[in-house]
């Protein structure tokens, strides 16, 4: 308990915050089913256009299907699509970026050209471009049946390594000079010992703030290109489409239909910023002081 | 009894941080000293006495949580404590300027070396850019090193020469006093003394008062004429050099001089002060140097021992030119 | 060296050069060390002094085998190097040891004392049973508690993180231990302290001991033997006492004569020849 309240202290209020939001984020998505009021699929004419009731707390899109758990099933693609990117691209990028620093200049060259040559491709347009030439039906993997959303995952995924890769790189330079490394060669530690437990740790802090960053940006990016119909498909719901459907309402008045996906994006968002800020202040070894002032 | 007026006169200054629990730790704890005009002392200690941390209080650098629970700083005829932030700026840098103990973090690296200086200049004169251009290189020279040098950027100085630049900055605005916090700690030991041979020089061309903080008696011995002795947040012995030097007699005083090793010795293992300084916040009862001391007696750690002057015709300790010049006061229950 | 005894640790002719890219053309390398040939009795004590620059680190590097040299070889033990290197590192690594200057980040911010010298034992091939036993009888060599263990670097002060420093060290039993300016960044006071820890250890280890420091008065009290270095270049060696009376050489006397002797006696600042400085031109 007063490890916790530790932690809590660490942080402040700002990263409670963005803890709780992050938190809240994914047990919606996760217990989606058990927690939205109604089918985001069930389609209901009559009551359709709805502005937010009793009945229905955020209201009901033009096909009569209630906003709030449209909403919560959007969070499914959403940080899918997000966390699921990042670990692509932390996979990817954080191993090269790694080997680039320890492993010498040769493959230092090549990893770090190949990183830039990634990183000059614009994310959107391409993830847009490849989609659109991929098409947008399922994809089939062994004997997996995968939605559209995994083929933006991936792509996204192979374009945020090279953010890894670089940020990785750069602490993980001053990591190799440092004199503990050097005592572990001496010491005739392996490389592979080397790099994962003192290397690798030592150069966390960076990137996971960056993690949580991207994570924010998965997700704008998974909002977008469902926006333009490149991802989450419909009927299915996701906050891209939601805000794409809802592109005739702004000027027909019914605000409840781009105001609460777009809130939803915005928030998770800053979710997500806030929650990186805070696991990066609990990750400082410095913060963890155990030998107290009186 | 001192004719004129010290330049600086600190009573009973103290610094405190507030602890887990609410209370306020004091890390310097009372502490009362004069500097007078044109004089240069030497502040001695260990890590974690409170050297360091008191001259920043003289002109209220003390990085918060930490404060300034208490005490005076006369200087001249105000009391920086009392201070307005405003007025206080202008003497900061201007009248009293300050040395850092490692350039290569005092430094901006991005701005050549003599543009640092004459930004300095022109913050605290009327000095137009070009004027202020020329003052910078004429702070060079007067620092040892050659004005050509202005261009440079910090990374292509030595650490010796990145040195002598904060102290170019620092007597750029001829300051009445200058506060060098342990100058020379990180360069070579030749290198040292090279930096201590120049503080002495622009004390004697510019008429400069010094206070020097070291952990190094010896090196602080080459300088000043008076050294102040701190441990545990408070002063322990002070005195003309020449008398703290041959006659110490507070035993870590003595200690302190003996643990530096010097050439003319003969090989053989090192006097070492056993242990390790307090921690503020586990400050023993008493005199703060007790369980370390090879004098220590029952009273020491027991009770705290003033400050005391060894003259039997000196003023005593809480006098108004408490420290002056000439006094030679000890804290100890028994003093060699 | 005079001396004799086996050889614990040799240089011959080591040479490292840095290649300078210039962008018109190539500007001349970056010398570190130059044609520098030095052999170790074992059980001798060698301060190795020179200025910041001097190459004095590159040499201890070198002389440990973390950077190979640009010419010549290293020998361990009358073993070249190039040699060692081809068999598994457990045989050869830890004769040869090096405590570094602790401001430089010497441990792990991240790992406990106590996890950073059980891996080190295990690198020894101690068993998982007995390494906690035998960090604590290290931590007591250097004078440690061994509440210690449970602490991480942040949490200790500079004199222990040094003290840690070494028993990591000693945990793989060297023969031959370099300190790299280990003292540099610490009170006088705690100086004191480690140089006499490092002097008893050496004695009831029976250690091969190289100091590099640039406190010539440090060297002068600990060591039998001392190289002078300067621009990369051995300039004198030989017994402390010899050089340290009648220097042979211009730049061992100026370096003599430069280091400040306290209230005891007036000195001259000797007025430095130019550094090679460690970046640009």
């Amino acid at each position: 308990m007063t490890r916790l309240r530790g932690w809590i202290r660490q942080i402040g209020a700002s990263g409670v915050i963005g803890a709780a939001m992050v938190a809240v984020m994914l047990f919606a998505a996760i217990a989606a089913p058990l927690i939205a009021p109604y089918n985001p699929l069930a389609i209901d004419i009559l009551g359709r256009l709805e502005p937010p009731n009793l009945a229905h707390w955020l209201g009901t899109d033009e096909a009569g299907r209630d906003v709030l758990s449209r909403i919560i099933f959007g969070a499914r693609a959403s940080l899918m699509v997000g966390i699921g990117a990042v670990v692509i691209g932390a996979l990817l990028g954080v191993s090269g970026g790694l080997v680039a620093a320890y492993a010498g200049r040769l493959a230092e060259q090549l990893i770090m050209r190949l990183v830039d040559g990634v990183a000059s491709i614009p994310l959107l347009v391409w993830a847009i471009a490849i989609v659109g030439i991929l098409g947008v039906g399922p994809v089939q993997v062994g004997p997996l049946l995968l939605p559209n959303e995994v083929k933006v995952l991936a792509l996204v995924g192979c374009l945020f390594s090279p953010v890894f890769a670089r940020v990785t790189y750069a602490v993980a330079k001053v990591v190799v000079a440092a004199d503990y490394v050097k005592a572990r060669r001496l010491q005739g530690a392996g490389h592979w010992a080397i790099i994962t437990t003192d290397v690798l740790p030592n150069c966390l802090s960076p990137i996971i703030v960056q993690a949580t960053l991207l994570v924010a940006i998965g997700i704008v990016i998974e909002a977008s290109v469902s926006f333009v119909g490149l991802g989450v498909q419909p009927p299915q719901a996701s906050w891209g489409t939601m805000l794409s459907d809802a592109r005739n309402a702004i000027f027909s008045g019914e605000w409840w239909l781009p105001v609460f996906p777009g809130l939803a994006i915005s928030l998770t968002v800053i979710g997500f910023n806030l929650f990186g800020d805070a696991v990066r202040d609990l990750f400082d070894p410095r913060s963890v002081t155990r030998t107290v002032i009186a | 009894m001192s004719a004129r007026a010290p330049l600086l006169a600190v009573r009973d200054l103290r610094v405190g941080f507030p602890s887990a629990d609410g209370r306020v730790i004091e890390a310097v704890r009372g502490i009362d000293f004069a500097v007078a005009d044109g004089a240069a002392v030497g502040v001695v200690g260990e890590s974690g006495s409170g050297k360091s941390l008191s001259m920043l209080a003289l002109i209220r650098l003390i990085a918060p949580p930490g404060r300034i629970t208490g005490g005076v700083v006369a200087f001249g005829a105000e009391d920086l404590i009392a201070l307005d932030e405003k007025r206080l700026r202008r003497i900061r840098g201007r009248d009293i300027a300050m040395v850092f103990q490692d350039p290569q973090s005092s430094l901006n690296p991005s701005l050549s070396v003599g543009r640092q200086i004459a930004d300095v200049l022109r913050a605290h004169t009327n000095l137009s850019a070009a004027q202020s251009q020329l003052a910078a290189a004429e702070a060079l020279e007067r620092v040892g090193i050659s004005p050509d040098k202005r261009h440079a950027y910090p990374h292509e100085l030595s650490g010796g020469m990145r040195q002598r630049v904060m102290i170019a900055m620092a007597i750029a605005c001829r300051p009445r006093l200058l506060i060098a916090d342990e100058p020379t700690t990180a360069l070579d030991v030749t290198v040292q003394a090279q930096i201590v041979a120049l503080l002495a020089r622009l004390r004697r061309e510019l008429g400069l008062s010094i206070i020097f903080i070291s952990h190094n008696l010896q090196l602080v011995s080459e300088i000043v004429d008076r050294v102040i002795v701190m441990y545990g947040g408070r002063i322990v012995e002070d005195g003309p050099v020449e008398t703290l030097f041959r006659h110490p007699r507070h035993p870590y005083t003595t200690l302190l001089k003996a643990c530096v090793p010097n050439l003319d010795d003969p090989p053989g293992p090192l006097t070492a002060i056993e242990g390790a300084p307090p921690h503020i916040g586990h400050m023993p009862a008493g005199c703060p140097f007790a369980p370390r001391c090879p004098r220590a007696i029952a009273r020491c750690a027991a009770e705290m021992p003033p400050l005391v002057a060894q003259d039997a015709g000196a003023q005593d300790a809480g006098a108004l030119d408490a420290g002056a010049l000439g006094d030679h006061r000890v804290a100890c229950w028994n003093p060699a | 060296m005079t001396g004799a005894g086996t050889t614990a640790l040799e240089l011959r002719h080591v040479s490292k050069a840095y290649p300078r890219p210039g962008v018109l053309g190539r500007k001349p390398s970056f010398r570190a060390l130059d044609d520098i040939s030095l052999a170790i009795t074992h059980g001798d004590v060698v301060g190795i002094v020179g200025e910041s620059g001097s190459g004095k680190s590159t040499l201890a590097q070198i002389a440990v085998g973390l950077i190979p040299p640009s010419a010549g070889e290293v020998l361990h033990d009358g073993t070249s190097l190039a040699v060692l290197a081809r068999t598994p590192p457990q045989q050869w690594r830890p004769r040869v040891q090096m405590v570094f200057q602790d401001s430089s980040g010497a441990l792990n911010p991240r790992k406990t004392v106590g996890r950073c010298l059980g891996e080190t034992l295990a690198l020894r091939g101690v068993a998982a049973a007995g390494r906690i036993a035998e960090a604590r009888a290290l931590l007591a060599l250097v004078g440690l508690g061994a509440e210690v263990m449970t602490r991480l670097p942040h949490e200790l002060s500079g004199g222990q993180r040094q003290r840690v420093g070494l028993a990591r060290a000693l945990a793989m039993k060297p023969e031959v231990l370099i300190a790299d300016e280990p003292v540099s960044s610490l009170d006088v006071s705690l100086q004191a302290q480690i140089i006499n820890l490092l002097a008893r250890l050496t004695r009831e280890l029976n250690l091969t001991l190289i100091f590099i420091s640039h406190d010539l008065a440090l060297v002068r009290s600990l060591c039998r033997c001392v190289v002078v270095m300067y621009g990369g270049r051995i300039v004198e060696e030989g017994l402390c006492a010899d050089v340290f009376a009648h220097p042979a050489q211009d730049y061992t006397r100026r370096l003599l004569a430069a280091v400040p002797r306290g209230l005891s006696q007036q000195r001259q600042t000797a007025t430095m020849p130019v550094l090679i400085s460690t970046s640009a031109s």
